[in-house]
């Protein structure tokens, strides 16, 4: 009987050595902790594998389409959109997106990798810069991508879960692969992928 | 005593289930949210705190609601809500305003999201450059007031914030705290004991973990006066056999 009370009372001890509330530490630069998990290079081998080429591309979005798409993501869109095509035997064998999302407070910086069908086969973060919210590079988390296509909401709470802890970077990885996605297939379906 | 004591426990039982329940609950909020399918897009689930009506001529009816987990619009007069997608967290919305002068065009204020604008009644939105980042050292958003031609105004922890309509941002300090603030600071002291948050992020998985204790210690408690009860029962049975 003495032992637990012991533990718990070393336990309640702890208290006021763990580390301060996040309110009180001091500003955003605190918070600054850059961390490079893949580089350019490696995002693409990731993102096209077997891919004989990587033809990059980039789009210039006229206004009729720059409107179409932010009412379909609800946000302010810049006109311009970068890619990667991964080609092997004169075939696309998928699409690469190098995306930046602002998290909490820092951008966030992943790949999107799509098929040539445009549907989501991988996500990954590339450099991710804050101290918390690490976690949304968790597998757990990312998974739920794969598959997805513009047809489908992705979107938190919708159908897709976020992590304790890394709620703001969920939404902004979600919403990063959510606009490469309607951006790719708008691109379709004009004619121009 | 140990009657009593037997009696007391099995009375604040169910109240410390619910209270290291929902403690846990509320430290894991996110485990507890259900897909689409399952979630309400009614604003009438949650706890309403803004309303705004934009004016955009193709859409007269058009409302927009805000909660403590959503932004929600109407376009019939309430009688159907559809959810707002942004790019981050709509959580605790602390205002939705529209401008003065250009009643198509919407502010909201989230609690430690920011600021966003819309101009086009609530369907496109963008961020607003704050001079502060919010939730950082405690300044949040408490309240949010546009003016013409561009013309902001936030209160925060901080004093009031106000961007002119040539841009730039001005702080008027908040005064010296009033006594009554005092109480204030307890409540949250409360909140942050409560919660764990008050030994910062581990603190709440320490939380956790004691919440998870007591669940366990109403369980043997529970599973061990049953027990008693059941033997004493036998033992009565036996007796009058």
């Amino acid at each position: 009987m003495r032992r637990p009370a012991l533990f718990l009372l070393a336990l309640l001890s702890l208290g006021p050595a763990l580390p301060a509330r996040a309110e009180d530490e001091p500003a955003p630069a605190w918070n600054r902790f850059e961390q490079v998990f893949l580089t350019e290079a490696q995002a693409l081998d990731l993102a096209l594998p077997g891919a004989q080429s990587r033809v990059p591309h980039a789009v210039a979005l006229d206004d009729a389409l720059v409107a179409r798409l932010q009412r379909a993501l609800g946000r302010k869109l810049a006109p311009s959109f970068a890619y990667v095509e991964g080609r092997a035997a004169g075939r696309t064998t998928g699409y690469a997106v190098i995306l930046e999302e602002k998290g909490k407070h820092e951008p966030i910086t992943f790949v999107a990798a799509l098929g040539p069908d445009l549907g989501v086969r991988e996500v990954a973060v590339m450099i991710y810069r804050e101290r918390r919210g690490e976690a949304v590079r968790r597998k757990r988390f990312l998974n739920q991508f794969v598959g997805k296509t513009a047809a489908d909401p992705l979107a938190l709470n919708r159908d897709l879960t976020s992590l304790t802890g890394a709620t703001v970077s969920c939404w902004s990885i979600a919403a990063g692969v959510k606009r490469a996605v309607v951006t790719m297939a708008a691109l379709r379906q004009e004619g121009r992928l | 005593m140990r009657r009593f004591h037997t009696w007391a426990g099995l009375l604040a039982g169910p109240l410390v289930l619910v209270a290291a329940g929902t403690a846990l609950a509320l430290n894991h909020r996110d485990l507890l949210a259900r897909p689409v399918s399952e979630r309400v897009a009614s604003p009438y689930a949650r706890y309403l705190t803004a309303v705004a009506a934009p004016a955009v001529p193709d859409a007269p009816g058009l409302r927009l609601v805000g909660t403590s987990d959503g932004v929600f619009r109407t376009t019939d007069g309430g009688r159907t809500f559809e959810e707002v997608t942004l790019p981050v967290p709509a959580e605790q919305v602390v205002a939705l305003a529209s401008a003065p002068d250009a009643p198509a065009t919407v502010y909201l204020a989230l609690r430690e999201s920011g600021v966003w604008r819309s101009d086009d009644g609530g369907w496109v939105w963008e961020e607003v450059a704050l001079p502060f980042t919010p939730a950082f050292g405690g300044e949040t958003i408490q309240a949010l007031a546009p003016g013409p031609k561009g013309a902001l105004a936030l209160l925060t922890p901080a004093g009031l914030r106000e961007r002119a309509p040539a841009g730039g941002w001005t702080l008027a300090p908040r005064p010296a705290a009033p006594a009554a603030e005092g109480d204030k600071a307890l409540v949250r002291l409360a909140y942050d004991l409560h919660d764990g948050r008050f030994w910062g992020r581990w603190g709440v998985w320490l939380t956790d973990a004691a919440a998870a204790l007591l669940l366990a210690l109403v369980a043997t408690g529970y599973g061990m006066a049953l027990r008693a009860w059941a033997l004493r029962r036998r033992a009565v049975r036996r007796r009058a056999g």
